[in-house]
């Protein structure tokens, strides 16, 4: 089946910037595609060239296999949810739902009843005759959401549709949105600089940064198998972790870490030994232990100080110093280590994990340490 | 040049053109053209109008004009600022009520309100019989026909005009900046004049333009409170004007107005351009 | 510590000397002395003598007239030129923009002897049209500041959102941007009207004989000392019809 709809090779620039960079990506009919970036990486400026607000430099854009590339917003079968909701403020709740069915020339019967359907839908029937300043920001969404929705679009644009609401709200709300992506049956295309937001609603993300995807794939896959540095620090926390290749396998590969000694990495690619690689480890798959643990062959175990302990309810997060290494761990707490005294500063522990929750990363840049919420020492 | 910038300027810009640019030019055309004895404008060039500028009484009418200008200016802003401060301070509620309060007054016909003054300071009015009851003037002293009048009735014309910039450059104001500099230290007084005062300079600068400015070219006021020491140029135009039925004077007289007016509205160009 | 009661004292000194002499004005127009404040007694007969003054009604309808042509004509070129200054930055929007701001810090006296010499010199007669065509050029100013303010709080994806769910340009700027911005057109209207109706100075340099509005009429009443007491009643009368209207668009702003 073709996809629904392809940027294909799409560059847009704005004076010397170039927002978006020779960029395809295809979403598939029915899905809830996010584009997932920090401001500024081009996620935006990719949404508005599918609703039509913005064109490719160059590049086509189709849509189930016509090139809309140069057709004007209001003959698009696409809608879009704004950020800033965009109600028009002079009209009712339900004028604002009506406003595309009236405009497309609906018969009036029909366009009765499916913005009532779109009330019911989004839980507004009551609100119907008010205007949009007297509804709640999650009430304005819901409106938004419904006033795109009625005009039954091949694909729903989603800018960043819950960025100006508290975070409870915002939680409701995505449990919400996918309730009603299942019932409508449309393909979303959901912008988002919240990984939470990403994860939770998607079935595919992709990661965007400078004008480009950094990686495309299912939420697991890109928060489990990061393939650049970017990627893996932008999503969540992680430690990064650079070496020389000792000894290449075909499985499990041994690396030396700078002052550390070896460790044991999981290589889904060919490596030669004396090649330098970066490896990706995430603070949870990292378990902090007193004692030196037995280990299998594919385990690794380091010993270090502690340097910091920070309590966050659900978990703790240790810093560890390890030679010239700093490195950060994080553990829930279970019922029965409650018996035994955590970890404190000043204590020597091991820290323990599988060579499998390490990730090899095919491309490395140092600036993306930045992105980190503890940056490590160099 | 896109072809929607020009539909959407082309109107307005045209008018302001016609009606404003190019008068303003004419002023200083037709003060070098002579005087026709029946009044009306001549053929020809003439340096006649430009010279009369140089009558004795002239240097002396421009000072004036530029002192009443200057003090009715500082009592504005002066008056303001507590007023705006205070404004800006109370509840969005009573904030706008008492906003309301002090704009009504001003839809007042504008010649009504001097006329009201003028009663109001008439030798048999309230004012004059309190003062006089009070011996603070003396029986014969007179509350119209000074620049003190022309002082006192500008300011009511003009404060509103003073009020309304600086109320809305103190709304915007972070009053928390008030309370963290008397956390460093600051008494009052020195929180408001090194704190305040710079936290809205740019509404001082607007309400000083809107009241300087047009008080130089006030006319109404000295004519109708004023003495016949307190004219200032305006008045003089309009006598230039309707009485000597003299255009080419007047617009001389009106050129050199205009040059004066022109320093302060270049300081306004400038200080927006660094904005 | 006690916040200073200077500035709310000043206030309200301020608001006693605003209402000061309109007060004392009200009272003078019941005031049965013809000549002096001091107090002779109640009377209506200001009022009465103001119906037999049909000058005073044909300089209203002047008047009324001029502000309706001059607040209709400055909406519309205030209105794009405050597009013009805001979707544009270039060289010509700075020189627009200094152009629109002339007017509203030109002394009103050189803006009336300029427009003076202006119609003098091109040959055209001084006549209602020349006074309607001097309060378009100051209220087109004030139009397009007020209406600029609004498109600077105005949230152009609306714009943006119409043209998503199917509208032309022209739709979208039919059925959204125009409605959303009319109150400011309106508010801008509304003010220019109020100019218009107040102005003396300008009117006075660029009337034609004959063609008096209210407040020429008021002045020259007042310069000739003519039936002072007449003018008390009237601006009372004026000050009533203010008041009321300013309370009406209270109750129905609040209401909407």
């Amino acid at each position: 089946m073709p996809p629904l709809l392809r940027f294909e090779n799409v560059t847009r620039r704005f004076g010397s910037f170039t927002a978006v960079r020779e960029l395809t990506l295809d979403l598939e009919k029915g899905e809830t595609f996010s584009l997932l970036g920090p401001s500024g990486c081009g996620k935006t400026t990719l949404l508005r060239m599918a609703a039509g607000f913005d064109r490719p430099d160059e590049g086509r854009i189709l849509l189930d296999g016509r090139d809309i590339t140069h057709l004007p917003p209001d003959q698009r079968p696409v809608n879009t949810v704004f950020q800033s909701y965009a109600l028009f403020p002079h009209l009712s709740i339900r004028d604002n739902i009506a406003f595309g069915p009236k405009l497309k020339g609906w018969p009036s019967g029909e366009v009765r009843r499916e913005t009532d359907r779109m009330l019911e839908l989004v839980d507004l029937t009551d609100h119907a005759a008010k205007k949009p300043a007297q509804l709640s920001g999650g009430q304005k969404q819901r409106v938004a959401i419904a006033r795109a929705l009625v005009n039954k679009p091949q694909v729903l644009l989603l800018d960043e549709p819950l960025a100006a609401l508290d975070l409870k709200l915002r939680q409701r709300l995505l449990v919400e949105l996918d309730a009603i992506h299942d019932e409508v049956g449309i393909t979303f295309l959901y912008v988002t600089h919240d990984q939470g937001e990403a994860m939770s609603i998607s079935d595919r993300i992709a990661v965007m940064n400078q004008g480009i995807i950094e990686q495309t794939g299912k939420p697991a896959e890109i928060y489990e198998a990061p393939r650049s540095s970017f990627v893996a620090a932008f999503i969540g926390d992680t430690n990064f972790l650079d070496g020389t290749v000792t000894t290449a396998g075909d499985r499990f590969s041994r690396c030396a870490l700078e002052n550390l000694g070896e460790i044991v990495i999981d290589n889904d690619r060919t490596l030669r030994a004396g090649e330098r690689v970066h490896l990706s480890l995430r603070p949870e798959k990292i378990v902090v232990v007193r004692e030196n643990p037995a280990l299998s062959p594919e385990e690794n175990a380091i010993h270090g100080t502690v340097e910091d302990v920070i309590y966050f309810g659900s978990r703790t997060r240790y810093w560890v110093r390890c030679g010239c290494w700093r490195i950060c761990a994080e553990m829930q707490h279970r019922r029965y280590q409650l018996d035994e005294s955590l970890p404190q500063w000043g204590d020597a522990v091991w820290l323990r994990w599988h060579a499998n929750d390490g990730y090899l990363l095919d491309r490395y840049r140092e600036e993306d340490e930045a992105l980190l919420t503890f940056p490590g020492e160099a | 040049m896109k072809k929607s910038e020009w539909g959407s300027t082309l109107p307005s810009l045209a008018w302001l053109g016609v009606f404003v640019l190019i008068p303003l030019l004419i002023i200083f055309v037709i003060a070098f053209r002579p005087t026709l004895p029946a009044g009306g404008v001549g053929e020809g060039w003439s340096l006649d109008a430009v010279r009369s500028l140089s009558d004795p009484a002239y240097p002396k009418l421009l000072g004036r004009t530029l002192g009443i200008s200057a003090v009715t200016t500082a009592f504005c802003i002066g008056i303001s600022l507590p007023v705006a401060f205070c404004l800006a301070r109370l509840a969005p509620h009573w904030r706008s009520r008492l906003l309301l309060l002090m704009v009504v007054p001003f839809w007042t016909n504008f010649v009504i309100r001097v006329f009201a003054w003028q009663q109001l300071l008439h030798a048999e009015g309230p004012v004059a019989r309190s003062l006089r009851a009070l011996h603070l003037i003396g029986e014969n002293d007179r509350l119209l026909g000074n620049s003190t009048a022309v002082v006192v009735v500008s300011v009511y014309t003009f404060l509103p005009f003073a009020i309304l910039p600086l109320f809305a450059a103190a709304e915007k104001f972070d009053f928390g900046l008030l309370d963290a500099a008397r956390d460093l230290g600051a008494k009052p007084f020195r929180a408001f004049c090194s704190v305040f005062l710079p936290g809205i300079r740019q509404g001082i600068l607007t309400a000083f333009l809107v009241v300087f400015v047009p008080m130089l070219g006030s006319y109404v006021v000295p004519d109708m409170v004023g003495g016949a020491d307190s004219q200032m140029i305006g008045n003089r135009i309009a006598q230039r004007n309707f009485n000597d039925r003299n255009l080419p004077a007047a617009a001389a007289l009106s050129g050199a107005l205009t040059l004066l007016v022109l320093g302060p509205m270049l300081i306004r160009r400038r200080k927006g351009a660094e904005a | 510590m006690k916040p200073s009661r200077l500035p709310l004292v000043t206030t309200i000194l301020v608001l006693v000397f605003f209402y000061l002499p309109i007060a004392a004005l009200v009272i003078r127009s019941f005031n049965a002395s013809r000549y002096t404040p001091a107090w002779k007694g109640f009377t209506w007969k200001w009022y009465e003598r103001l119906w037999e003054r049909e000058d005073l009604l044909s300089a209203l309808g002047n008047s009324l007239k001029i502000a309706t042509a001059a607040s209709l004509l400055s909406m519309v070129l205030g209105t794009t030129a405050a597009f013009a200054l805001h979707r544009h930055r270039s060289r010509l929007q700075d020189f627009h923009s200094l152009m629109v701001r002339v007017p509203l810090v030109l002394p009103d006296i050189l803006m009336g002897m300029s427009l003076l010499l202006l119609f003098v010199s091109a040959g055209v007669p001084l006549s209602l049209i020349t006074i309607t065509l001097a309060h378009v050029t100051f209220c087109l100013s004030y139009v397009a500041l007020v209406v600029l303010a609004r498109l600077e709080d105005f949230d152009f994806n609306v714009v943006e959102a119409a043209r998503d769910l199917g509208a032309t340009p022209l739709q979208a700027f039919a059925k959204i941007t125009l409605p959303m911005l009319l109150p400011g057109i309106l508010a801008g209207g509304l003010l220019a009207f109020t100019l218009s109706i107040d102005d003396y100075v300008i009117t006075f340099f660029v009337k034609g004989p004959g063609s008096d509005t209210l407040p020429t009429l008021i002045y020259s009443m007042i310069k000739k000392s003519r039936e002072l007491p007449v003018i008390n009643a009237l601006s009372t009368l004026m000050l009533a019809i203010t008041f009321a209207v300013v309370f009406a668009a209270q109750r129905l702003t609040r209401k909407a």
